[in-house]
């Protein structure tokens, strides 16, 4: 008997969404120390802006890369063939 | 960045200057996340080229593209976390004080000060190839004790921030003498 286990593809993009707003917080709270210390100097903004734009261009490229794709695919994440075949000669 | 959000000031106490450390000891990181960013940009060219179609037609190719974004939006926050603790590593000296801010992680910070009269000795350390060129290195302030009680690292022009420390010492040394009196 095997034991087969599949996930929608959508679980993996909430999964991302959920990485994105802890990335948003950390982001920010990053922000707030430049901030909160008065250190805003060309040097800080310079780098703001690099982070910023890298960032924006990574989620508009991933939106463009996927914009196409059926969320609701199931794929198999675990299938017990997969170990219980090892042995198989 | 002003001292007045570190420490209050006394009446007769004036910022002289603020230091960070040398803006090259940060370009290795730079130079990490440049490559950092190129790996995964690399990977997707050269997969494409090499699988074509097959890769198109992948059904985990959701998945990857996912994973390389979390990749690469990873490695933007801790290289951006990274300059915070960085950049806000800063000693400030006033006529009075001198006060080391330590930013340790983005949670941890650590603020330090010494009074200039209390100073003793300041070595100043310059030590190989790359140092000697772009003119950085480490300071050692001794007050009263064996250990030194500031080392500050890679701060630009260790021989001539020496310098002035001890003027500003001696005047601050005078200035309390004057004062007992």
């Amino acid at each position: 008997m095997s034991f087969v286990l599949t996930l929608p593809l959508y679980v993996f993009l909430f999964a991302f969404f959920g990485f994105l707003l802890i990335f948003a917080i950390f982001y920010f709270i990053n922000i707030y120390h430049l901030f909160e210390s008065n250190s805003l100097t060309i040097t800080s903004l310079a780098i703001t802006i690099l982070t910023f734009a890298v960032s924006a261009l990574t989620i508009f490229v991933l939106w463009y890369l996927l914009q196409d794709v059926n969320w609701k695919t199931a794929i198999t994440v675990f299938d017990s063939a997969w170990i219980s075949n090892i042995f198989k000669f | 960045m002003s001292i007045g959000k570190i420490v209050t000031l006394k009446p007769y106490e004036k910022e002289i200057f603020c230091l960070r450390r040398h803006l090259i000891t940060f370009l290795p990181a730079l130079f990490l996340y440049i490559l950092g960013l190129a790996i995964p940009l690399g990977g997707g060219i050269y997969f494409y080229i090499t699988l074509g179609e097959k890769l198109t037609n992948l059904v985990y190719l959701p998945i990857l593209i996912l994973t390389a974004g979390v990749y690469l939006l990873s490695i933007t926050l801790f290289f951006f976390s990274y300059f915070i603790d960085f950049y806000l590593d800063i000693f400030f000296v006033t006529n009075d004080r001198l006060v080391d801010m330590n930013q340790s992680n983005l949670f941890a910070r650590t603020v330090s000060e010494v009074d200039l009269y209390r100073i003793q000795d300041i070595t100043s350390e310059v030590e190989g190839f790359v140092q000697q060129v772009f003119n950085y290195g480490t300071l050692f302030i001794q007050t009263a004790g064996t250990e030194p009680k500031f080392v500050v690292y890679n701060v630009p022009n260790p021989h001539g921030l020496r310098q002035k420390l001890l003027d500003l010492a001696d005047a601050d040394r005078k200035f309390h003498h004057q004062q007992e009196k």
